[in-house]
């Protein structure tokens, strides 16, 4: 009886004690800056290097669907490529397309190791980093619409606000019709749905109007489709529409993405804050 | 059992108010880039009897460090070490135990234990508390070099500090 009393007090105090060291370091990383900052960067690293691993091992499974898609997107440049030519009347090969020297947009492929979507607040993780030139603060694409904006970046993986984020804003216009707004998700849990409000409620919209991105933000290129409207609706007392928008990219299957470098924001940015100073 | 209570109670206040009103504005340098913190709380629960209970014990270390946190504003950084601390006491008694065992009655102060017994004892233990809590404090791997440092300089200077407030207060049982 009695040795089997001491296992237990001995068992009992293991776990006071884990359990109180446990209650310390949660206090530490949460109340400490500095300490919160450098443990979230190693969950960063080693959750990004495990969702490595996996989505490497996923992948083999999707490989056809994936082929499949980069395929269409290919054939889709082709023909934009044929086309071009036609209209310059040269063989594709010949075109010059050297525009290295007015490059404005870089777009760097990368890996989605990891995705939320059910979430309030939902984050993406992509296999490149800093050494592959990404930073804060860029536009992130996939092949049917907008991802999202890198959030956190360390030498080899990247954090992205993923659009079904409250804090994210994608400046956006009606296809045609030029009048731009901001795209928000409204955190009902519907991933397929966005909102494009601050459209004044004089522009005649018609359903199945497409949206895409305005270009004014320079995180994302200009006219990227996003999706169709697929409900609109004026709030009572408002002077603008809450425009239902059904989005062409399914969030739900991304493997790839490609993060939109632009090489015009570090001078924008110092016109910005020069207009501020003023 | 109730002047046991007394004394130790009396000695976590005083240690306490000595911690926070005295050795928490007394910040030693800067050396370098370093800082000499002295710490000599952990006297208050390093000297705790034989026999009280180790629940009583984990909780009281990690209560005097939570205090002495709350007026660092380092919340769980002396907790966890004072914790640590006083889960290692155990191993660091049965490695010192003079030849007829201990006591349960007594505590291990310097009036039961004499010198040579009392300064190794309390020489580890404060290494083992200010380690940890400079390993938390600086918080990644990476700077070692750096803990150990701040370590050994506040080690020293601490150590220094709770011989004399020992020799001065004199704790009993």
């Amino acid at each position: 009886m009695l040795p089997r009393l001491k296992v237990f007090s001995d068992v009992g105090n293991l776990i006071l004690f884990l359990l109180l060291e446990g209650i310390s370091f949660y206090l530490i990383i949460t109340f400490n800056d500095s300490q919160a900052k450098i443990y979230q960067n190693s969950v960063n690293v080693i959750s990004g290097s495990i969702a490595n691993q996996a989505s490497n091992i996923r992948g083999y499974f999707s490989l056809k669907e994936q082929n499949n898609i980069l395929l269409k997107e290919n054939a889709k440049l082709k023909s934009k490529l044929f086309n071009l030519a036609e209209k310059q009347g040269a063989k594709p090969e010949d075109l010059d397309l050297k525009v290295t020297q007015n490059q404005i947009f870089n777009l760097v492929s990368a890996r989605v190791v990891n995705n939320s979507i059910s979430l309030r607040n939902n984050f993406l993780s992509l296999n490149k980093g800093r050494k592959a030139g990404i930073t804060e603060n860029q536009g992130v694409i996939g092949e049917n619409g907008v991802i999202g904006i890198t959030k956190a970046v360390n030498d080899n993986y990247t954090t992205v606000m993923s659009i079904f984020n409250s804090q994210t804003k994608i400046s956006a216009r009606i296809k045609d019709k030029g009048y731009f707004g901001s795209l928000v998700w409204n955190n009902n849990g519907d991933v397929r749905y966005m909102t494009l409000n601050d459209i004044p409620k004089h522009v005649p919209i018609k359903l199945g109007d497409k949206v895409e991105t305005s270009g004014y933000s320079n995180l994302f290129p200009s006219g990227i489709n996003l999706g169709k409207i697929v409900g609109k609706r004026i709030p009572p007392g408002s002077s603008t529409y809450e425009l239902k928008v059904k989005l062409y990219q399914d969030m739900t299957k991304i493997k790839f993405a490609y993060v939109v470098i632009n090489y015009e924001t570090p001078a924008l940015d110092s016109l910005y804050l020069q207009t501020k100073s003023l | 059992m109730n002047l046991a209570l007394l004394n130790n109670g009396t000695r976590f206040v005083i240690l306490i108010l000595l911690q926070v009103i005295v050795f928490n504005q007394a910040r030693i340098g800067p050396l370098g880039p370093y800082y000499i913190d002295i710490i000599i709380f952990p006297l208050a629960y390093l000297l705790l009897p034989f026999r009280t209970p180790r629940e009583l014990q984990f909780l009281l270390a990690f209560g005097i460090g939570l205090l002495v946190d709350l007026s660092l504003q380092s919340p769980g950084l002396h907790a966890g070490a004072s914790v640590f601390t006083i889960a290692v006491r155990p191993i660091i008694l049965r490695l010192l135990e003079p030849r007829g065992g201990y006591d349960k009655l007594h505590s291990p102060t310097l009036q039961r234990f004499k010198w040579p017994w009392f300064v190794p004892f309390i020489s580890i233990l404060s290494f083992v508390h200010i380690l940890f809590y400079f390993s938390m404090e600086v918080f990644t791997p990476l700077y070692l070099g750096a803990i150990l440092i701040k370590t050994l300089l506040s080690w020293f200077v601490s150590t220094l500090f709770i011989f004399l407030i020992v020799i001065i207060l004199n704790p009993l049982d």
